[in-house]
């Protein structure tokens, strides 16, 4: 049986290369041996086994001639642009993991505001659909005022006395629009927001009095427009044809020590717009 | 320049080869076992890992997985699907089967009547109720009460009933633990106003793992663990009572 | 032959002992992964505001107060009625919800034996108030008909993910004494809609 030496090391022929030999540069050429099986005699006349640096050209690759060892660059040099990228890498790395921001909180609420002054025009657009396909909503909105009330616009357009929860004001936000009268602007929501951020939206379920109040906060009783399908079995509703400009109130409950701040208008999260507010009366 | 005078290396450890024929089979067995053993070490495992793997074919390591034979339950036995203990009674039919129900005209709802207790310690609140027992061979079951595609008759057991707590016919979902409830499990059946005579009860096990969705544990994996068939009684239908006149 | 096989494993020696040595860790690791608590269940618990009966406590989502506790066989409210096999535990509330969605969509009651009762076929009529508005308003959880060692009742904003947030914690008293009287109570407690403003 061949025998082999003890410190033979069957994993010697798999090479291994470390990390700091890619910073080192290249070693030269191993210094050939006078290996046993060389010829003798006269081999010396024919090449001399080993290799001494030429003094006019470069010894080995790497190695600039004449010179001192290759000073090692710092480690600042050395990792500048890794340095300079390492930031980008971050904001990279964040973004592309933001995906959820992107998915579920952008769009859940109103995130895309367009601010306004009260008295000030502005012009709303946003892109929707429903079973009829894709529409453009266009709409130019003024908010004008708000002020509490004690009355609530009913059903049929008509100011009533109001009986509301104890603890809670009816705040009156006024607003006009003006739009084509092809836009259907169903849908749409008022929302006050207060000084501390308590958020009280247009609804009627906690409204004893009058029993069924004004449908939609920024259309007039009468005067919806064209109504959006929502499903496919949706019957037709009886036409309202609406004017080109109109003003109407919101009715807004708010708690009774909340002071109004600011108010907003919106049909569908993430547009919306929000108007810097406080009372005037 | 010719040869003489070069010294001529000889390879040390010829010893081994030999001329003779009869030494020449064991001498070729040597030499192939010595050549193994030098080969690295990840190359030995990695071939031993592939003969071991290979040599479990004549013992079955290849075959495919039984699949366990379902037992047969009796009615009102105690079966541990793993949430729950139930037990399963009888099974009903009916166009209307209490004032909860709104008539069908052109089905019935089948109902299999039984009772359930928690095996938990925490409310059962993820389906499990209406994972554990299934129909099997009916046709035109609804898949759920929330999509009333009808189920093909191969596929029955894919449609889910509905927990309702018996004694005053309200839906249940969820399952306290410490309490044994009388249940009815209700599937609507359309396409044929005449209900089978009798039909397959199959009770599913469920197993308590990690969800690979969520980092919890949950009952998962619903899988037929007994069956057992029941006849149909068919029962009146609920009569609003009239007002008084 | 055998100084063959001694040398056959010296030469591997270094593998094999680092092979060793990596199993050895991986069990090791995978020992005390188990045994140490799990930091992110224990970070994310949620946080807990004990108040007794009549006092306020303090949610994220609004001021809870629990102004009466009763139990029954049935409770009605303006669309179904229930019954149970155990009895339903009903705690009248005091809720001010802080912000538009605050609501109270979960009550359960536990034991300190480990056991929880959730809603399940109970009822909160705790939602859809004005924020800074009190409302008066009920929940009722069913449990079984006998004394329970270290009751509270659990008042939180809504049973989806309980990670993160607070909930008020209501220390009851459910002994032999109280089961039996509401086990054998069979008038229905009646559970209407909530009622909001002072």
């Amino acid at each position: 049986m061949t025998e082999h030496p003890g410190d033979y090391d069957p994993e010697a022929d798999i090479p291994t290369r470390r990390r700091s030999d890619l910073h080192r540069p290249p070693q030269p050429a191993p210094v050939a041996p006078a290996a046993p099986m060389a010829p003798a005699a006269g081999a010396a006349a024919i090449s001399s086994p080993t290799i001494e640096p030429d003094p006019n050209a470069g010894g080995g690759p790497g190695i600039p001639p004449n010179e001192p060892a290759p000073r090692d660059r710092g480690w600042w040099e050395r990792n500048k642009w890794g340095l300079i990228l390492l930031p980008v890498a971050i904001i990279v790395a964040v973004a592309a993991s933001s995906w959820a921001m992107v998915t579920f909180w952008y769009g859940d609420g109103p995130h895309d505001v367009t601010a306004a002054k009260v008295g000030e025009s502005v012009d709303f657009r946003q892109e929707w659909q429903d079973v009829n396909g894709k529409h453009t909503r266009e709409v130019t909105v003024t908010v004008t005022g708000i002020a509490p009330t004690t009355v609530v616009e009913n059903y049929d357009g008509e100011d009533e006395e109001a009986v509301t929860p104890g603890g809670t004001t009816l705040w009156r936000v006024s607003m006009d629009l003006s739009a084509d009268p092809e836009q259907i602007l169903v849908g749409c929501h008022v929302d006050v927001i207060d000084t501390e951020g308590r958020e009280f939206s247009f609804e009627s379920i906690h409204i004893k009095k009058p029993l069924v109040a004004k449908v939609s906060p920024c259309l007039n009783a009468g005067e919806r427009g064209p109504d959006w399908k929502l499903t496919e079995g949706q019957k037709p509703s009886e036409p309202e044809p609406r004017p080109e400009k109109w003003s109407t109130v919101a009715d807004v409950l708010m708690a009774e020590d909340s002071v109004p701040a600011r108010v907003r208008i919106w049909w569908e999260t993430p547009k919306a717009i929000e108007v810097p507010i406080s009372p005037t009366s | 320049m010719t040869g003489r005078g070069v010294p001529y290396a000889v390879p040390v450890g010829n010893a081994g080869e030999s001329t003779s024929g009869a030494a020449a089979a064991p001498g070729r067995v040597r030499r192939a076992f010595s050549d193994l053993a030098k080969r690295p070490l990840r190359q030995l495992a990695t071939w031993a890992a592939g003969v071991a793997l290979l040599l479990t074919a004549p013992f079955g390591g290849w075959a495919d997985a039984a699949k366990p034979a379902l037992a047969t339950a009796e009615a009102k036995q105690v079966i541990h699907t793993g949430p729950l203990d139930i037990t399963i009674e009888r099974i009903s039919s009916s166009t209307r089967p209490s004032k909860a129900f709104t008539a069908l005209e052109d089905g019935q709802y089948l109902m299999v009547f039984g009772t359930v207790k928690s095996t938990q310690p925490t409310t059962l609140d993820n389906g499990e109720l209406a994972e554990v027992v299934r129909l099997v061979g009916v046709d035109g079951l609804q898949k759920s009460n929330l999509d009333s595609r009808p189920v093909p008759v191969g596929e029955s057991t894919t449609a889910k009933p509905l927990g309702y707590y018996v004694v005053d016919s309200t839906m249940m979902f969820e399952v306290p633990p410490l309490m044994t409830f009388e249940v009815a499990w209700v599937w609507q059946r359309t396409g044929s106003v005449t209900p089978p005579a009798s039909v397959q009860v199959e009770i599913e096990k469920l197993t308590f793992r990690e969800s690979s969705l969520e980092d919890s544990f949950e009952w998962l994996d619903p899988a037929p663990m007994a069956h057992l068939r029941l006849p149909v009684t068919v029962k009146d239908p609920y009569v609003d009572p009239k007002p008084a006149s | 032959m055998s100084s063959g096989w001694r040398n056959w494993f010296a030469g591997r020696g270094r593998s094999l002992g680092a092979g060793a040595l990596v199993l050895a860790a991986l069990a090791v690791g995978r020992v005390v992964t188990d045994q140490l608590p799990d930091a992110k269940a224990v970070g994310s618990a949620p946080i807990e505001r004990v108040a007794q009966i009549g006092e306020v406590a303090h949610l994220r989502v609004g001021d809870v107060k629990v102004v009466k506790v009763q139990g029954g066989k049935v409770w009605s409210g303006i669309v179904e009625a229930k019954t149970t096999p155990g009895m339903w535990v009903v705690a009248d509330i005091e809720f001010t919800p802080r912000r538009d969605e605050g609501a109270i969509s979960l009550a359960t009651i536990r034991d300190d034996a480990g056991h929880e009762w959730s809603l399940g076929r109970g009822i909160s009529t705790c939602k859809l108030g004005i924020p800074g508005v009190p409302m008066t308003c009920q929940v009722a959880v069913e449990v079984p008909a006998k004394a329970m060692s270290g009751a509270e009742l659990v008042l939180r904003w809504n049973p989806y993910d309980r990670r993160w947030d607070d909930q008020a914690v209501i220390p009851l008293t459910i002994d032999d004494e109280s089961a039996a009287t509401w086990a054998k109570n069979e008038e229905p407690i009646k559970i209407p809609l909530a009622k909001v403003g002072r």
